[in-house]
């Protein structure tokens, strides 16, 4: 009998919801609250490499993930005021990251110019999708990654959000709940939709893993 | 009926996320049926696939580029927003809100041919005050009386506003802003006359007749 659950694979540490009144960043928000920009500066630092793997994969373009992530993050310097402490400030920095990922996408959407540019990139290699650069990363399975990348950016906007957030992100259903504004089991049946339609997708990629890599 | 329900489990299943007795009779089911064993170890291998993708990606130096971008002066909300939240905080957001409703309610209800014709629901005919409809409130005595006849309108454009302000969609902001202007610059663009009988058919009629439906008609009397 195969492994009968995925709780080995879970990043358990990422899942474990922390105690409700210790937030990490909780001095950091309330320095910048009273104006300190430095504290701000610091608390992009610290979350701009969650937020940039997030827009990656919302994405799948380094640039656009760039230019998004700097967009979201002075979108939290605007809003930031808004901001009292129910969640953790790290749910809070998903929220405005991943609607900055759909904003951008419903205004890419309009403008027919910047996509064509966008693909014209993509097209001379400029702009992979996914272009690691680490060496490492490149050599382990690029095509793969790139293949993976690609049927999550056929998904819906929607399943995409979740399954990013909880199967790559590792971030707990309550906490996509609330980056989402949806229920959790709205969560929960969005995660399953989303792995359904990737596991049609890459059919072809699971059959040649069968056996291979079986968790 | 097992089939069914382990198909329909599957997701939680793989998540340890079902209580004992059910996982026991799940594991049991996938045993015995090939199908469901078969979607079970898929889906373990596209998760795990997902989380073989790279996590220790190299970001670019947000940071930098985000507070040279805040010194050059981004990064602030544009100052008509600055000004509409702080009067919200003060709490006169929603009087404004309900203010610039009303505008749009009045000339909502600027009696124009489509009523007749279908365009907004035709009034019930035993409707006391002849709004049947709830985009009609029943009684206006100005725009202070909207927020008691009905708040749904100012709320509506309200969330609207925080909606919009929540997704830092400048772009839409800025033509739901556009189009309320428009809407009220279109009304007040209608002649005095036409202004007047705007106004006098948003305020309650002594005889329970709405004044803008019988003008309307009136309207369509004359243009016919």
């Amino acid at each position: 009998m195969v492994e009968s659950s995925l709780a080995g694979l879970r990043r358990v540490e990422a899942r474990s919801a922390p105690l409700r009144h210790v937030d990490p960043d909780a001095d950091l928000v309330a320095r910048w609250q009273r104006g300190e920009e430095e504290a701000f500066e610091a608390l992009v630092r610290r979350h701009q490499l969650r937020v940039f793997r997030l827009l990656l994969r919302m994405l799948g373009s380094r640039e656009e993930a760039e230019d998004v992530a700097q967009e979201a993050f002075l979108s939290l310097h605007r809003h930031g005021h808004r901001f009292r402490g129910e969640a953790r400030f790290s749910t809070f920095v998903y929220r405005v990251a991943a609607n900055a990922a759909l904003n951008r996408r419903r205004t890419l959407g309009r403008s027919r110019t910047r996509e064509r540019q966008l693909a014209e990139r993509q097209a001379a290699g400029t702009d992979l999708p996914v272009a690691p650069r680490d060496p490492e990363d490149a050599a382990v399975g690029s095509e793969l990654q790139a293949e993976v990348q690609r049927a999550l950016l056929d998904l819906p906007e929607d399943l995409r959000a979740a399954t990013v957030l909880y199967d790559i992100e590792g971030v707990s259903y309550g906490e996509i709940a609330q980056v989402l504004g949806i229920p959790e089991g709205t969560v929960k049946s969005r995660i399953h939709r989303a792995r359904r339609a990737l596991r049609d997708r890459l059919r072809s990629l699971v059959g040649v893993e069968n056996g291979s890599s079986e968790p | 009926v097992i089939h069914r329900r382990a198909q329909k489990l599957l997701g939680d299943y793989l998540e340890g996320d079902l209580e004992p007795g059910q996982r026991t009779r799940i594991d049991g089911h996938l045993d015995e049926c090939e199908e469901c064993a078969r979607e079970a170890r898929e889906l373990r291998q596209t998760v795990s696939m997902l989380r073989g993708l790279p996590m220790d990606v190299v970001p670019p130096d947000v940071a930098d580029a985000v507070m040279a971008r805040i010194a050059a002066g981004e990064g602030r909300s544009p100052r008509w927003v600055r000004a509409y939240r702080s009067f919200g905080e003060s709490g006169g957001g929603w009087a404004l809100a309900a203010g610039v409703a009303a505008l749009m309610i009045a000339v909502m209800l600027e009696p124009v041919p489509t009523l007749e014709s279908g365009g907004f629901a035709a009034p019930l005919a035993g409707a006391p005050d002849g709004y049947g409809s709830t985009r009609r409130p029943a009684a206006f005595a100005g725009s202070g009386a909207v927020l008691e006849a009905s708040s749904r309108p100012p709320r509506m454009l309200d969330e609207e506003v925080e909606r919009l302000l929540q997704r830092d969609d400048s772009e839409s902001l800025a033509r739901l802003m556009s189009n309320t202007l428009r809407v009220e610059w279109a009304a007040l663009g209608r002649g005095s006359a036409g202004g007047e009988r705007r106004l006098r058919s948003v305020a309650p009629s002594s005889t329970g007749t709405p004044v803008g439906l019988s003008e309307g008609k009136a309207r369509g009397g004359d243009a016919r």
